[in-house]
């Protein structure tokens, strides 16, 4: 087991793609991290960089007390005694489940009795005893996704890293296999990168995260951070849903402030401050906040109403739609509310963040 | 045998095509097809068992009791063998190179190993006699004169001879099945294995080998084929040294006109093709037993390649080396004794001239006749087999006639059998025996162009066609075009390309075609391919030279034009 520790790490392809930009990140002993971000934006070849199938071309790699990588020196992939598990498996096709998972164990050399030992033991503990003389031809892609953790995980690795390992499986077995991974986790004490562009995953797996966007970090933090306190509209987007409501910011206390909506008949919202405010007030904006936390009141009992123009139901909850001045509203009701088409209704942003704007023109917003 | 049966409902099904023209136009292709090949081959195979028109075994009792008949099979089997062996020792380091390491220039170095692919071999075997010849040729003579020995460097008419210039022809076949292997293997496959700590030859042994295997397997067994059924190279450079192989044992044969002769020329012409299918089913087996032999395949994948750091120029200049003198030394020396006065003389500026190509144009009468010969039944072998291979691949493609597989594999079956036995095949069934006799004319070779060349045109239709989804017809038919209308305006426009590739396809190699031609031209259908081997063998080196020079650039030139044709995909004959 060991830390990982990236410093200022840089990757930079052909001499003008930028994939990863000065990323530094200290990931403890038994800890799991998840690598969180849009296509393209970085992430495999930050985990490519830790697994030394790339060298960094500025910035320095550790796993424990050992430099592995620097714009002068590479240990090879051979010689940094990490698991991974590829997107595509990577389970080889020329030899069975055994002798798949039996591999690293045979490149270090050990006998044949204890290779069969260990082998067999890994293969149980993802699930796939019975199935040792199996050929991955015969393998379903979910039992191909174990065969390749089991290989990983054989040698007792310094750490685990995880490559979208899930994203080729259909939704149901993706939602088990996260479980799955969790409980090897706790288990064995693993210390774990994994990299996903799927939110939903990342907030279940990660004791904290690092959301990428163009090859940088954009933002660190446990997944309850993340998501109350997204620290630029382009992470509060890409995790979980968001409005963003043009405001200004009228009044500031520290970190608090109280914003003003003009589609909504100038409502007054409480908010946070996601930076200092460059100018001074009133300051132009837009108001974050989460459908759950705009608050619902039947017609007359509120300042502010809207109409609504879209009542979805989504099984655990009714997603709204909700029109307030000509600006929309997401919002979100119980499974069950009385809630039709066309309906005037109350609403009040409960929590908000407010983002100056130049940050949401700097902050490229993604299709989550 | 359910094939065949299969295939006898096939005309059924034509008669119910829609329209009148395409029942008939279906119904004739099929036709000319059993005639072009069902029937020839059929005769070829009864009457190998046929001794003074009574059914008989005689023919094979001699064939495996007397050591003129069996040393030629045996020494085909071992020619073929050492010639796969060379061929991958050729083929896989040259494909690793391309596809997986970073020297310089790696485009020019595939389009040269590429080369050998699309000359006739017998081409090949002329121009190392020349460089290789004992006394004369130009390295001997290099040789000799450096080391003041009276000792030629190597004998090129020799099985070792034999086995080096059929590697250094069939080594293509598996360059081309491993580097496609190696570029679309997925790199992850490889990763996985250094990240469990394998190191880099580690990785070689128990990865990539295993997995490339197959491909090296598949392109050996093209190259043994190819081997076993060429007839060039063994003529030119084994003959001479008392060598025979199959099929210069049975050219042998039949050139001695006996009715024996004929019937041992028979027997031995069925050991031939059964040697082949013994290999194709081996190899089909060996395959079956590989766990992911099919998992190599689909998209195109960024390979990492080896990095060669600071050895890799002389790394390059090495491989060019190699590669050169043996691709491109033979064609120098071809260029080069095109050009001289008489073959032997030294290489100096006195010495050359264009007389050759003056007199092979203009004046000798053989290699004038030759061109015309060759250029026409080229020109008509190819549009006929367009024709015929297009109509084909319709029946099989786009229509649910009952025995289509049947006429497919009836399509392809020639080009798996050596020429050799395909004109054999012709010989037994056009020479009177059943009322056409087509000996010694034009027509015959025609005939026998179309039986063997015919499933290039079809398969390049084939493709096209496979493209052309069905929707797009019926637009047609729902706009109110009739069937005929629906092929002249929507199909044939589309599979153009396809059937343009189709003709060049059999072009290229019937205009310089030679293990057929050799045993069917007639007195006034000499063909190059032919004029080019009797000079040749008749010691006319320059003037042999000079027209298959001509040749070596016209098909190089109709590659050239494929590939642009094809976007690259085509690969040349
Ligand atoms: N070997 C490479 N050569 C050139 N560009 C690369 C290479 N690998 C990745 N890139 C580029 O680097 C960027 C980040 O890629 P990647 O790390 O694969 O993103 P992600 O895994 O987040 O989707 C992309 O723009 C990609 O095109
Ligand atoms: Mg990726």
């Amino acid at each position: 087991m060991a830390s990982i520790s990236l410093r200022n790490v840089t990757k930079t392809f052909g001499g003008n793609v930028q994939a990863v930009h000065d990323m530094s990140l200290e990931i403890a002993h038994g800890e799991i991290v998840c690598l969180l971000g849009p296509s393209g934006c970085g992430k495999t070849t930050t985990l490519r960089l830790v697994a030394g199938f790339e060298g960094p071309t500025a910035g320095e790699l550790w796993i424990g007390d050992r430099l592995v990588s620097s714009s002068r020196t590479l240990v090879p992939p051979a010689r940094r005694n990490l698991g991974m598990v590829f997107q595509d498996y990577a389970v080889w096709p020329h030899k069975n489940v055994l002798d798949n998972v039996g591999y690293p164990l045979k490149v270090r050399k050990m006998s044949r009795s204890r290779i069969r030992k260990r082998a067999t033991e890994a293969t149980a503990l993802v699930g796939l005893e019975g199935l040792e003389k199996r050929y991955p031809e015969q393998l379903s892609g979910g039992q191909q996704q174990r065969v390749a953790l089991a290989r990983a995980l054989v040698a007792e690795p310094e750490a685990l890293l995880l490559d979208e390992p899930l994203s080729n499986l259909d939704a149901k077995l993706r939602e088990k296999m996260r479980f799955e991974i969790m409980d090897l986790h706790q288990r064995l004490g693993l210390t774990l990168v994994y990299v996903t562009h799927d939110q939903a995953e990342a907030m279940v797996l990660s004791d904290w995260m690092v959301v990428m966007n163009r090859g940088k970090a954009v933002q660190v933090g446990t997944p309850w951070e993340i998501y109350r306190s997204p620290s630029s509209p382009f992470v509060a987007d890409f995790i979980g849903l968001a409005n963003f409501l043009p405001a200004q910011l009228v009044e500031r206390n520290g970190q608090q402030g109280i914003a003003e909506i003009p589609a909504a008949g100038s409502q007054r919202v409480e908010c946070s401050l996601a930076s200092e405010p460059s100018g001074s007030l009133p300051v132009p904006g837009v108001l974050f906040v989460r459908p759950e936390d705009v608050e619902l009141s039947s017609e007359g009992e509120a300042d502010i109403e809207g109409t609504v123009t879209r009542a979805t139901f989504l099984g655990a909850r009714l997603d709204l739609r909700v029109d307030v001045g000509g600006a929309e509203w997401r919002a979100e009701a119980p499974p069950g509310a009385d809630i039709a088409q066309g309906q005037a209704i109350g609403v009040k942003a409960q929590r908000a963040i407010f983002f100056e704007k130049e940050e949401q023109t700097d902050g490229e917003t993604a299709d989550a | 045998m359910n094939r065949v049966l299969a295939f006898a409902r096939a005309p059924f099904d034509l008669l119910r095509s829609p329209t009148l023209a395409g029942r008939l136009v279906g119904l004739a292709a099929v036709a000319l097809l059993v005639v072009l090949t069902a029937f020839p081959l059929g005769v070829l195979f009864h009457r190998s068992f046929e001794r003074e028109a009574q059914l008989s075994l005689q023919n094979y009792v001699e064939v495996f009791s007397a050591a003129r008949n069996y040393q030629p099979i045996w020494d085909t089997v071992k020619l073929g063998l050492w010639t796969v062996l060379l061929a991958a020792v050729l083929g896989v380091p040259l494909a690793w190179v391309v596809a997986r390491t970073n020297m310089p220039r790696r485009r020019i170095l595939e389009n040269l190993c590429l080369l050998p692919y699309m000359l006739p071999p017998f081409i090949g075997a002329m121009a190392w006699i020349q460089l290789l010849a004992p006394r004369s040729g130009y390295i001997n003579q290099l040789w000799m004169s450096l080391m003041g020995t009276r000792d030629p460097l190597f004998n090129i008419y020799s099985f070792g001879g034999m086995v080096m210039v059929m590697g250094f022809y069939s080594f293509p076949f598996v360059f081309i099945a491993v580097r496609g292997a190696l570029e679309r293997m997925n790199p992850s496959l490889e990763e996985a294995a250094s990240i469990c700590g394998a190191r880099t030859l580690r990785v070689a042994r128990d990865i990539t080998v295993p997995l490339v295997i197959p491909s090296i397997m598949a392109g050996m067994m093209l190259a043994f084929l190819y081997t076993v059924s060429n007839f060039g190279i063994p003529a030119l450079l084994g003959m001479r040294a008392r060598i025979f192989v199959l099929t210069t044992r049975i050219y042998a044969y039949i050139l001695r006109g006996d009715m024996v002769g004929i019937q041992l020329a028979t027997a031995l012409s069925v050991v031939l093709v059964g040697l082949a299918a013994i290999i194709l089913i081996v190899n089909r087996w060996v395959i079956s037993k590989q766990h992911g032999a099919a998992i190599i395949s689909g998209k195109s994948v960024r390979p990492t390649r080896v990095e060669l750091g600071r050895w890799r120029y002389p790394f390059a200049l090495g491989v060019y080396a190699v590669v050169g003198l043996m691709v491109l030394a033979p064609i120098v020396a071809l260029m080069l004794t095109s050009f001289l006065r008489a073959w032997g003389l030294p290489l100096r500026w006195a010495n050359f001239t264009v007389r050759n190509y003056e007199y092979i144009l203009f004046e000798f009468p053989l290699t004038r006749a030759a061109i015309q010969n060759s250029v026409m039944l080229a020109l008509v072998a190819a549009s006929a087999a367009v024709v015929l291979g297009t109509v084909l691949a319709y029946i099989v493609v786009k229509t649910r006639t009952r025995g289509r597989q049947a006429v497919d594999a009836l399509v392809t079956l020639p080009n798996a059998i050596p020429g050799t036995v395909v004109a054999l095949a012709m010989i037994l069934a056009w020479s009177g025996r059943f009322g056409i006799n087509l000996y010694n004319t034009f027509a015959i070779l025609l005939v026998a162009y179309l039986s063997y060349y015919t499933f290039y045109a079809f398969r390049n239709a084939a493709a096209a066609l496979a493209q052309v989804h069905p929707s797009l017809e019926e637009a047609a038919t729902i706009s109110g075009a009739g069937s005929g209308a629906v092929m002249r305006d929507v199909v044939i426009p589309l599979i153009r390309p396809g059937m343009l590739a189709g003709w060049l396809l059999v072009f290229a190699p019937t205009l310089r075609e030679l293990t057929i031609s050799i045993l069917l031209y007639g007195p006034y259908t000499p063909t190059i391919g032919v004029a080019v081997f009797d000079l040749q063998d008749a010691g006319y080196f320059h003037i042999a030279s000079a027209l298959a020079a001509i040749i070596v650039v016209v098909i190089v030139g109709i590659n050239l034009v494929m590939r642009k044709l094809l976007g690259g995909r085509a690969r040349a004959m």
